[in-house]
């Protein structure tokens, strides 16, 4: 009972500026639209001035209320952020309210403290993308300091500033109700010291860019640029702003230079706006998607589907859904492979789906836009039958997967065998053996020079025994395996391989190039033990052709007979390849990538 | 005749030596792989190298290689490849380039004296040897029509002793007819096989191998 409380207690929790933050913004975007007059601001404000400043004024603020908006109706946990575009809305249309002569003092003085948040928490935004979360510790401080100094400034100003003693003043040289006591002198050295920090702040928020964007996957780079990129353009203006602004005080909102950098925020703004509302409506048609796909999948889909249904429906082409085997200590796709979980790709994460605490399936999805909680709760529930039937499929298919390479490891390691019996009798019992001969010559040599003809006819006899044994031995060597294959390729192993044929073999075709050493042993196997066969099965002649078709080494030999051919078979199918018999021709196809 | 002896295996290089000394051979140098070998033929300057097909470091074709290093960068030394292989693409990598004062012989001759003398001779004086087992294999392939019934008896001895890379002279002399007879022959032989090449030239060899064994049929 305790817990459920508790649980409520937090989940209802006063969200006093999650929602007043964003209802604010909406209302001041209002009023700044309706109220403000069009025409007699064109000193104070920027927002009065031409067309095109007046375009893009409305656009950003209209923009940053957008965002807030559409962050509480796609990421309603991240409250934070919302609140920060709200601000950001808030504070864009400030400076319009700071210069509206006319206007009642509280609202003017209100507009002097919120104008200076516009820097931090567009800084916030840019920093916190693709969504809504501040990822490391750096960044965390400075978003934190820059809130305070921010804080720090703005109140601080609104206490000591008495707009009729600011020498610099501009939009506003009347109202400041917060005052509580004139310090003209401080109030310039905390304009000046702001100044300082805009120029710095704008340069780091145009060297994050780069920085960011050049360290990220391909992945997350999809994502971010459309934020980073204007959030380094606003940066870059903020700190020529600053620049300028040392040089050529009062502000003055009909300068051109001033007009044209003011417009370059503004449109680095509408940018930074686009680019989280491009990111939130890739997010909410993924969570759409997820939901919609949750229902499909009640019914039982075609195996491998589901990854596919789940990229199409959430955008994010690269989404993979992997199956964990021997309970997790690997992971395979749908079709068995083995997939590498311990190094996702920044900017993806990988969620597990769990179902009566164990692990059924883990999705690999872009963190900015596949919801991962969502993921977790309504995909496990629902398309349970779905997932089930792939994780046994991909189950079967790895056990596949394994089975064929230890087919292939098996005879590979037969072939290294024979190979290395081959050698050992080269150097071993032949070296004898012709050692062996060399005295026996010696000693037949002997035996006739000293007139022992019994001797000498023994060891004569013995020599061809020998010899006889010596070439024995060669071609048992030769059977075992022929070391011609390895050192000069198919081609010489096939004509010695005819060359000691019992039947006549025709060559139709052998490629001069070597491939992979599996292939070539099994091509040569299959050559070797179909003349073999049409040999025993009385054949006049065969007809080998080997030829490759991109992929695919094809081995062809007419009149081999019937088979059967399983040993065969076995051979070609443990380098993944197939052999056909007919009656007419044994053809066998090895892949050979 | 100065040589030098490259082979791995110890028994079988002093066997060797021990022939080639006994027969009358100054054996000026042994080595035991690739590398020690050219530095041996650089130092002693033999007239011919007798090397093992298979040494350090691979144990596979370093013979063949270092005949053809050793032909190719010494033009007056020549080289006795000893084999186990009864391979005839072995035995034409090793004439190929420099088809003049090669051999391939198969290592159980060796040890017969006679042969392992008259091999390196012949050497020596020019020639090139290919044991005769690898021209009986290539001669004796089973095949549908016999592409040498056109020959004779007498031009097929030849073609024969031809392919063993023995010169007009030997041929002759081992068939008790004359040089021209012997010339008239090959002449003959070529022509009748459609082999392409020079009947006279040392590639003679290369190209009568090549013919056996790529004629199908």
């Amino acid at each position: 009972m305790m817990r459920v409380d508790v649980t409520r207690a937090q989940g209802s929790a006063p969200d006093l500026a999650g929602v007043l933050v964003p209802v604010v913004a909406v209302a001041v975007a209002t009023a700044t639209l309706f109220l403000v007059p069009r025409s007699g601001l064109e000193a104070t404000t920027y927002g009065s001035g031409s067309v095109n400043v007046q375009l893009v004024d409305g656009a950003a603020g209209l923009g940053l209320v957008g965002v807030s908006l559409l962050l509480w109706l796609v990421r309603p946990q991240r409250r934070a952020v919302r609140v920060v575009a709200g601000l950001a809305a808030c504070a864009w249309f400030a400076s319009t309210w700071v210069g509206w002569l006319g206007a009642p003092p509280v609202a003017r003085s209100v507009g002097m403290v919120l104008e200076p948040i516009v820097v931090a928490a567009v800084v916030h935004l840019v920093l916190a993308a693709p969504d809504g979360r501040l990822r490391t510790r750096p960044t965390r401080l400075v978003v934190v300091g820059l809130w305070a100094a921010t804080g720090v400034y703005t109140i601080g100003r609104a206490l000591v500033r008495d707009p009729f003693l600011d020498l610099y003043c501009w939009s506003n040289c009347e109202d400041n109700v917060f005052a509580v006591s004139a310090r003209p002198d401080l109030a310039r050295r905390l304009d000046d010291v702001w100044l300082v920090a805009t120029v710095v702040v704008g340069l780091a928020l145009a060297a994050f860019a780069p920085v960011r964007l050049g360290s990220s996957s391909t992945v997350a780079r999809r994502t971010l640029w459309s934020i980073l990129v204007p959030g380094a353009v606003f940066g870059a203006a903020l700190t020529a702003y600053g620049a300028v602004l040392v040089l050529r005080r009062p502000e003055d909102p009909q300068d051109a230079v001033f007009s044209s950098l003011y417009q370059v925020r503004g449109w680095a703004v509408v940018g930074v706006v686009c680019g989280l509302g491009w990111t939130l409506v890739r997010a909410q048609r993924a969570r759409v998607a997820v939901a919609q796909l949750a229902d499909d999948l009640g019914a039982a889909p075609a195996p491998g589907s589901l990854a596919a249904a789940l990229a199409h429906g959430t955008g994010d082409p690269d989404l993979a859904v992997v199956y964990p085997l021997e309970g997790g200590e690997r992971y395979v796709d749908a079709a068995g492979a083995t997939v590498e979980l311990r190094r996702v790709a920044d900017g993806r994460t990988a969620t597990p789906i769990v179902r009566n605490g164990e692990e059924i399936a883990v999705v690999v999805h872009e963190s900015a836009i596949v919801d991962a909680e969502q993921l977790r709760t309504q995909i496990g529930a629902a398309a349970r039958l779905a997932i089930e039937n792939e994780r046994l499929r991909a189950q079967v298919l790895a056990q596949l997967g394994d089975l064929r390479a230890s087919r292939a490891r098996v005879v590979e390691a037969g072939d290294d065998e024979r190979r290395r019996l081959e050698r050992n009798l080269h150097d071993g019992a032949q070296q004898q053996l012709l050692a062996l001969s060399y005295e026996l010559r010696l000693a037949h040599a002997g035996a006739r020079a000293g007139g022992d003809r019994e001797l000498t006819t023994r060891l004569e006899t013995t020599e061809t025994c020998a010899t006889e044994a010596i070439a024995d031995l060669r071609d048992l060597a030769h059977g075992i395996y022929p070391a011609v294959l390895t050192e000069s390729g198919l081609g010489a192993a096939l004509w010695t391989l005819a060359d000691t044929a019992q039947i006549p073999v025709d060559f139709d075709h052998v490629p001069d190039e070597r491939f992979p050493p599996p292939v070539e042993r099994t091509v040569f196997v299959v050559a070797a033990d179909a003349i073999r066969a049409a040999a025993l099965a009385g054949g006049d002649h065969v007809e080998l052709r080997v030829a490759r078709d991109g992929e695919r080494v094809t081995v062809d030999v007419r009149g081999a007979g019937p088979g059967p051919f399983l040993h065969l078979a076995d051979r070609v199918g443990a380098v993944g390849g197939r052999l056909h018999v007919d009656e007419y021709v044994l053809r066998a196809e090895l892949p050979c990538g | 005749m100065r040589v030098v002896v490259a082979e791995d295996v110890m028994l079988t290089r002093v066997g060797i030596v021990r022939l080639l000394t006994e027969a009358g051979y100054d054996v000026v140098g042994e080595a035991e792989d690739l590398a020690g070998l050219m530095r041996c033929v650089m130092s002693t300057r033999p007239d011919v190298v007798v090397v093992d097909i298979r040494m350090p470091p691979s144990h596979t074709d370093e013979g063949i290689v270092a005949a053809q290093r050793v032909r190719a960068e010494h033009d007056d030394i020549g080289v006795l490849v000893l084999s186990q292989y009864v391979e005839p693409a072995y035995a034409m990598r090793v004439i190929e380039d420099h088809p003049e004062r090669v051999g391939y012989l198969l290592k159980d001759r060796v040890f017969d004296v006679a042969i392992l003398v008259d091999a390196l001779r012949r050497i020596a004086d020019g020639e090139c040897v290919i044991d005769p087992m690898i021209v009986a294999r290539l001669v004796g392939r089973r095949r549908r029509t016999d592409p040498l019934a056109v020959l004779t008896g007498r031009e097929r001895e030849v073609l024969g002793l031809l392919a063993e890379g023995l010169s007009n002279v030997a041929i002759a002399s081992r068939l008790f007819v004359t040089e021209r007879t012997v010339e008239a022959h090959s002449k003959q032989i070529f022509q009748k096989l459609g082999i392409l090449g020079d009947p006279a030239s040392n590639r003679r060899v290369l190209a009568v191998l090549a013919y056996l064994r790529s004629s199908t049929a």
